[in-house]
């Protein structure tokens, strides 16, 4: 949904909730109140994981809540906030900050360029809890659903500009899939290009019992 | 001074093993410098190691989750591969 309107009211307790589209992202009655019931209903998740995803920005206040229980159960953990919504994120540092340094905004509407990010790849890799806002969810439904069925592709000639200068030289001049490329060194009599003793090597060490399990 | 590459790339107890042979190494070769190149995950022992100048580790359970799912770019997986390579393939080593 784009966001045509977008507006800050205060709670009757005296709490800025983001309106959006008609829309309001937290009870415009309690919304503190609100968010410990919103971590409470997610309290075995937060307590299982000590990474958590949290979809929609909201006015942080479930985020904080998401916080204090993560507090109670794991020593470290890590909240990365999902928000598409740049105007919604300007507004929420233009009033309040997440004083937990363990929390992140990612703000973006790209999902590809989320999920390129190498530090996010680390996080889901850590299999994270998923958390929603449904309001926020329900406003942004698009870029959500794109983003929890997100498939990168496999084609080199889709990713092959974002690769590093020296993972470009060792890759070389390729257009499909790593796997296509592994095959074609292998059927090769003899292995000239130095470079592809690397991505055997590649290939040998990610063979899929090496994954991690959690 | 002259540059060595031990490579540890089997099992923790295969570098445990191998300490010895390093500490050998070491001995009849005082003015060689010693590395390791070994996986992140099983690299506890080479770190006691002693005089071992630099151990260069791979993340092969990430490299692998990364590389073996849809949601990863391969990109990526190459990107960190090669950082994790990078300064071993523009050392000069001993052959």
């Amino acid at each position: 949904m784009e966001t045509t309107s977008i507006e800050l009211q205060s709670s009757r307790d005296g709490f800025g909730v983001p309106v959006i589209n008609g829309i309001y992202l937290h009870s415009i009655y309690n919304p503190k109140k609100e968010a410990e019931t919103f971590a409470s209903n997610h309290a075995d998740a937060i307590a299982q994981k000590d990474h958590i995803l949290v979809l929609g920005l909201g006015f942080g206040y479930h985020i904080d809540a998401v916080a204090n229980f993560a507090a109670r159960f794991h020593k470290n953990y890590k909240i990365v906030v999902i928000e598409p919504n740049q105007q919604l994120v300007d507004l929420f540092k233009a009033n309040r900050t997440f004083e937990d340094k363990n929390i992140e905004i990612i703000s973006s509407e790209d999902v590809n360029g989320i999920y390129a990010d190498i530090n996010f790849a680390r996080l889901l890799i850590k299999k994270p809890a998923i958390i929603k806002l449904d309001t926020a969810f329900n406003i942004n439904k698009d870029f959500f659903t794109k983003f929890l069925t997100y498939k990168a592709s496999s084609q080199a000639k889709d990713y092959k500009k974002a690769l590093s200068n020296q993972a470009s030289n060792i890759w070389g001049d390729f257009d499909g899939s790593f796997h296509d490329r592994i095959n074609e060194i292998k059927s090769q009599k003899v292995v000239t290009r130095r470079e592809d003793f690397l991505l055997l090597a590649l290939s040998e060490i990610t063979r899929k019992d090496n994954e991690v399990s959690q | 001074m002259k540059k060595v590459l031990f490579t540890l790339l089997r099992s923790e107890t295969d570098t445990i093993k191998a300490a010895r042979i390093i500490g050998a190494f070491r001995e009849n070769n005082p003015h060689h410098e010693v590395s390791i190149l070994t996986y992140e995950d099983i690299k506890g022992p080479a770190t006691i190691i002693k005089g071992v100048s630099q151990i260069y580790s791979i993340n092969r359970q990430e490299l692998t989750s990364i590389l073996n799912s849809d949601i990863y770019s391969d990109a990526l997986a190459l990107d960190q591969f090669t950082e994790s390579i990078e300064e071993l393939r523009t050392t000069e080593w001993i052959q």
